[in-house]
């Protein structure tokens, strides 16, 4: 499916607590995000993606344009979806996540506004949010997903030799990934091997 | 629904790509088209009798066996726009650890390498390659001058960086509170209770046979043994991967052992694999490399001193030296969370034309690290063969014991898992020792670094990786670490200092691996 980055504005995160934020011991254990989209028409959500911060659970709420005059409500689309499984242990924290439409609870067609409500239940956290939130809409119609001829490999970095072709050129010390092509041969300069010191990158 | 079918068109076209560029896939196209000679392919339905020929003929089991083989290496796929870091590993503080570390590594090779005036890699002259040739399978007789190198690091130093891991998110107060470990490792890693591990292991179980409890010369063959070595060798004929690692879960028989652990591993040796060995050696014999002299001195302080390995001294040097040319192994940095050290051609720094990775296998051998590969030699006396199920445990298990991660068969998380265990289950024993200064994981760290190498007998230790290859784990070790406290827990109780407690410990050469296992898992009353 095609998709379509929504600019969006992503205003601060407001603690909800009990008392007063500077006074009171405890950390605030719920975060309210508020997105909105200045410069684009009532569009159609397709995909949240962003990197989770030590949040436990999140709440979407959306607010809807609607035809008639009456103003337009907030309803909850996303309800405490599970981040971390143990909000005490790692499992989670820093994960890459992403919401299609099908998961929400109502329908996405004509979004005004959203309110993502993050919630940490535990103490053990110095602070937790989410990054790099994006949101898409619909992109231009495909034929649908038999018609794709390979999904899209991530990235994998320099070390997925296995992912790229043979037929790409590496430095000469580097091997090409068939385990049983022959072993690249220490690079030579002048007739000898000479290296500098390890460098520290 | 539509995310779970496009993440297995990922993973398929993962699996797809790495497979394309094996051997494997050259034989089977090889295979294919010499099978439109057979009578029985016919044209108008040539693909599904070229796939009835694969089926026959054992050719879709090896392909199966491929296939298993990288669903049990590789990483699934992440998020898409997940950087490539995040798949060594997720978390950042992490990362920064490893990478701090792995800067102290560099500076203490590089200051050897400046003290002694050695370079990091020259050419052998002719004489002295003609030399090496010949006295390659005793190279054990050589007596270089070593005195004035020692080894990069011990155990101990990375234990220090382990307990030093904080997690900048975390309430790390001074003062202690609920939230301190009251361990040594203080990052809150999620790590299995017995219950969790109870289901994990359920294949060890009171009701289940295993080989290293129910073969015991007590016990008659008719119950278990006769009928457990029949399957193996079923096993073993029908060539599947899978129901070897199932089947592992119970002890290998001795005899059948060898062949298992290369079925499980997906290691054959073909022609391609002897002859890529050889060119390592070539290798070898033309380059003096630094690390080649940290690997002799770590075998002459290990593994030469063992009773039990001295007499494969020289496999030894013949698999490490390759090892540390061969650069397939930097495949594996793609899902491990060290990188492999950089160094340029003299007098090209900063061009990256001119990068390498040093040393060709980006692997820093570490004091210790020979036997990783000492307990295979009893399996395998072809050096090629055992080259390739050495080079094949590392990228899938060993790699986890040196480097600092989240997962849960990494070093960290079992360190966490072993401290967790003494303490739910055996609270007065973990005190105690706390309070004379004796922190268990002191004592247990040297163990689970080295995955017992050294320190149980020889068939114990290797019923133990039986195990690790059947689930594809390291947390047994982490489970054998705390089985061997509780079993030592009444004299552990009466020590007063660090001292007393690592005597107590000092020697495991007489334990029974599984019978200990079995009753820390599934026989102590909580």
């Amino acid at each position: 499916m095609s998709r379509v980055s929504v600019p969006c504005h992503v205003k601060g995160t407001v603690a909800l607590q009990v008392g007063d934020v500077r006074t009171s011991q405890g950390r605030p254990g719920v975060l309210v995000i508020d997105v909105t989209f200045p410069s684009v028409a009532p569009f159609e959500l397709q995909e949240i993606m962003f990197k989770n911060y030590y949040t436990a659970f999140l709440t979407i709420r959306v607010r809807q344009h609607t035809s008639t005059h009456t103003p337009a409500k907030w309803v909850t689309c996303l309800r405490d979806y599970c981040l971390m499984p143990d909000p005490h242990s790692e499992e989670g924290a820093q994960e890459y996540v992403s919401l299609f439409k099908h998961q929400m609870l109502c329908d996405m067609g004509k979004v005004l506004e959203l309110r993502l409500i993050l919630r940490q239940p535990s103490p053990l956290w110095l602070s937790f949010t989410v990054e790099e939130l994006q949101i898409y809409q619909q992109g231009p119609k495909d034929l649908g997903i038999w018609f794709q001829v390979s999904p899209t490999l991530p990235a994998s970095g320099q070390y997925a030799f296995a992912l790229q072709s043979p037929s790409m050129t590496f430095p000469k010390w580097l091997s090409h990934p068939v385990p049983c092509e022959q072993p690249a041969p220490l690079l030579e300069v002048d007739g000898c091997y000479d290296l500098n010191l390890l460098s520290y990158t | 629904m539509l995310q779970e079918e496009s993440d297995l068109a990922l993973i398929i076209a993962q699996i797809v790509q790495k497979l394309k560029g094996s051997n494997l896939y050259a034989q089977l196209e090889r295979q294919a088209w010499a099978s439109l000679q057979r009578p029985e392919i016919k044209l108008e339905s040539l693909k599904e009798d070229i796939k009835e020929f694969f089926k026959i003929s054992g050719w879709e089991k090896k392909l199966q066996n491929a296939v298993y083989s990288e669903l049990n290496v590789f990483p699934l796929p992440s998020h898409p726009a997940a950087p490539p870091e995040h798949l060594k590993e997720p978390l950042v503080y992490m990362r920064k650890a490893q990478g701090s570390w792995e800067k102290r590594i560099l500076k203490s090779l590089n200051s050897m390498c400046t003290e002694l005036s050695i370079p990091l890699a020259r050419k052998r002259p002719v004489g002295e390659q003609k030399e090496l040739l010949n006295k390659w399978n005793e190279m054990g007789t050589d007596e270089p001058d070593l005195s004035l190198f020692r080894p990069v690091y011990a155990p101990k130093d990375f234990l220090e960086v382990l307990i030093n891991l904080r997690n900048p998110n975390y309430e790390n107060g001074d003062s202690h509170s609920f939230r301190t470990h009251l361990g040594l490792i203080q990052v809150p890693l999620k790590v299995k209770d017995i219950p969790e591990l109870k289901e994990f292991f359920v294949e060890l179980g009171l009701t289940a046979g295993q080989l290293g409890i129910d073969d015991s010369t007590q016990v008659p063959p008719e119950l278990f043994e006769n009928e457990h070595v029949r399957i193996g060798q079923k096993v073993l004929s029908e060539q599947d991967s899978a129901a070897a690692q199932q089947y592992i879960r119970q002890g290998s028989p001795t005899a059948l052992r060898a062949e298992l652990w290369a079925l499980i591993l997906n290691i054959s040796s073909q022609p391609e694999d002897i002859l890529y060995y050889e060119q390592l050696k070539t290798n070898v014999i033309q380059h003096d490399l630094l690390v080649d002299s940290l690997i002799y001195k770590d075998v002459k302080l290990t593994a030469s001193n063992d009773d039990y390995y001295f007499v494969f001294e020289d496999y030894l040097y013949q698999v490490l030296l390759c090892f540390s040319r061969d650069t397939s192994v930097l495949g594996h940095f793609a899902y491990n969370s060290a990188s492999p050290p950089k160094s340029y051609i003299r007098g090209k720094l900063g061009l990256e034309e001119y990068a390498v990775f040093y040393p060709p296998n980006g692997v820093i051998p570490f004091h210790g690290f020979s036997m990783y590969v000492a307990p295979l030699c009893f399996l395998y006396h072809e050096p090629s063969k055992l080259y390739q199920i050495f080079r094949e445990m590392y990228v899938r298990f060993f790699f986890r014991l040196h480097s600092i991660s989240s997962h849960p068969s990494g070093i960290v998380s079992l360190c966490l898992l072993f401290e967790t265990l003494l303490q739910t289950y055996l609270p007065q024993l973990f005190y105690h020792l706390r309070e004379i200064g004796a922190q268990p994981l002191r004592i247990s760290f040297k163990w689970m670094v080295r995955a017992f190498s050294g320190y149980l007998a020889t068939d114990q230790l290797l019923l133990l990786w039986d195990r690790i290859l059947g689930y594809n784990s390291l947390e047994i070790l982490a489970v054998l670490a705390a089985a061997v406290f509780a079993f030592r827990a009444v004299n552990l109780m009466e020590v007063t200092s660090l001292a007393a407690a690592e005597a107590v410990l000092a020697d495991l050469s007489t334990l029974k691996v599984m019978p200990l296992l079995q009753i820390f898992l599934f026989a102590t009353v909580t």
